[in-house]
């Protein structure tokens, strides 16, 4: 019982302070996902009916070919 | 039941008896300036939270004795007096239907229903539009947050009351006339609900219903025997609306605009009541990142709201409670939580040099004895489940340290002065 308490409150210390981490970790992504536009914003930006995007692919050889959708 | 709790209270006695007298004799045996200094602190807080906890827990006790004498001498239902029910609502499109369905479904008839739609991106204004009609009003506005959106259902509202509900909330049938009754009294601004847990499916989420019973309802219920509320909680409550008027309507400089709204109708004055009868129903947070981030903006929000009536804190200005309410809040905020952490540290530390762990388990034991106690006097006058108290174990052991950890790094970046954002919980619709 006494050994229990002691990993517990040790635990639960440490795991308190990763878990404010983890939450601010998952917070910073999620601003920076949200920070991404999106292409009905681009969209609006452009003023235009519709937009293509332009999609960089990689192949074997290592060249850059550029591709459009 | 009531020999239960003596019970529980006769234990915690003995443990708070041994712990004090096991210290005092650590402290007197101590050659070092810094146990004696950490001892000393921890003495003095473990007496006044306890102190805090058994004068709420008896304030508590004494009202519903005064309200179960008062129903049975005199139950009466004002209906004179028009209520407005303001639901502001941002991306509630799981749970937006639910909650009008409450609002319409309250046996009070003389009241509106305006759901105010902060401009939201998904489906929110729609669904509430087919509510439309009658006493239902669906306006929206571009998104400006929960303040803003507030006050511009209080343009609109056309009530002697506004009553401001989440829109993650269900209401029981009888919510709005229990408050409206309080309003007879003139120096009463805002009266507040109890809030229960609705998805108690969770280990979390159960020892979230355990801390709102206990740790807020039974709090707010102890703090109305002086009429001193300090929070009324956004899923339920009602405020008079010369009042709102009178203090300027919500201001938007906080993330606890609740909170910042009860101190300034106690700064000008008026008292605040409690029905704990009138009952909101609201999702808890089931991932624990999720209930540090609601958390984290409540214990920030509260901060921002005692800087800006900081001028009370030194200096009563006519107005003593106000002062006594931002002490308590600043304890249960800061002090507090630091307090906690730091005895818990400081007996870890002793226990590892000195090879007695009794200090930690009796420091353990105290509170959890006295959260059992509590615990089971709030379910004994609420509805919740008896199974709850034995939360209480779990409460204590790693519940209150992750929260308490929480609300410091807040603190410390409130000091700091970091960016933050309202942060929004996704719901999960099972209200």
């Amino acid at each position: 019982m006494t050994f229990s308490l002691l990993i517990i409150t040790i635990l639960t210390l440490v795991f308190g302070v990763l878990a404010y981490f983890m939450y601010k970790i998952r917070e910073s992504k999620k601003k920076v996902k949200q920070s991404e536009e999106s292409y009905e914003d681009m969209l609006k930006k452009s003023g235009e009916e519709f937009f293509f995007l332009r999609q960089e692919v990689k192949h074997a050889t290592g060249n850059n070919v550029s591709s459009e959708h | 039941m009531p020999f239960l709790i003596i019970f529980f209270l006769l234990i915690f006695t003995y443990f708070a008896f041994t712990n004090v007298q096991g210290m005092l004799e650590l402290y007197q045996t101590a050659n070092n300036w810094f146990i004696e200094f950490a001892i000393g602190l921890i003495i003095f807080f473990t007496f006044l939270v306890i102190l805090r906890y058994l004068a709420l827990m008896f304030f508590s006790i004494f009202k519903v004795a005064l309200k179960t004498e008062k129903q049975t001498d005199d139950r009466h239902f004002n209906t004179d007096l028009k209520v407005s029910i303001i639901v502001p609502a941002f991306n509630e499109d799981v749970v937006i239907e639910r909650s009008i369905l409450s609002l319409m479904h309250q046996t009070y008839k003389n009241m509106e229903i305006i759901v105010v739609d902060d401009g939201s991106n998904d489906k929110t204004y729609r669904y509430a539009k087919r509510y439309e009609g009658g006493r239902v009003k669906v306006i929206t506005k571009p998104n400006g947050g929960k303040s803003r959106a507030i006050n511009f259902g209080i343009e609109q509202a056309t009530g002697d009351l506004i009553m401001v509900v989440d829109a993650d909330s269900r209401l029981n049938d009888d919510a709005v006339g229990l408050m409206v009754q309080y309003f007879d009294d003139p120096i009463i601004a805002a009266v507040a609900g109890s809030v229960y847990v609705v998805n108690q499916d969770h280990i979390i989420t159960r020892l979230q219903a355990l801390e709102y019973i206990e740790g807020l309802n039974m709090v707010r219920n102890g703090q109305s025997l002086l009429k001193m509320v300090n929070i009324i909680p956004g899923p339920i409550g009602m405020f008079r609306l010369d009042a709102l008027v009178k203090v300027g309507l919500y201001d938007h400089d906080t993330y606890a605009e609740d909170c910042d709204l009860t101190l300034k109708l106690l700064a000008e004055g008026y008292a605040i009541d409690f029905e704990s009868d009138a009952v909101a129903y609201t999702e808890a947070p089931e991932h624990l990142l999720d209930l540090i981030k609601q958390r984290y903006r409540w214990t920030r929000g509260i901060l921002q709201a005692i800087r800006k009536h900081q001028s009370y804190l030194f200096h009563t200005q006519g107005r003593p409670s106000m002062t006594v309410i931002l002490w308590y809040m600043l304890f249960e905020s800061i002090f507090w939580p630091f307090m906690d952490v730091f005895a818990t540290i400081f007996l870890l530390y002793i226990t590892m040099i000195t090879g007695i762990n009794s200090f930690l388990i009796f420091w353990w034991s105290l509170f959890t004895v006295l959260d059992l106690a509590g615990a089971l006097y709030c379910v004994l006058i609420t509805k919740e489940k008896l199974s709850l108290v034995f939360y209480a174990v779990l409460y204590r052991l790693y519940f209150i340290g992750i929260i308490n950890l929480a609300k410091i790094f807040a603190t410390i970046e409130e000091w700091l002065g970091v960016g933050m954002s309202w942060g929004k919980l996704d719901r999960k619709g099972k209200i």
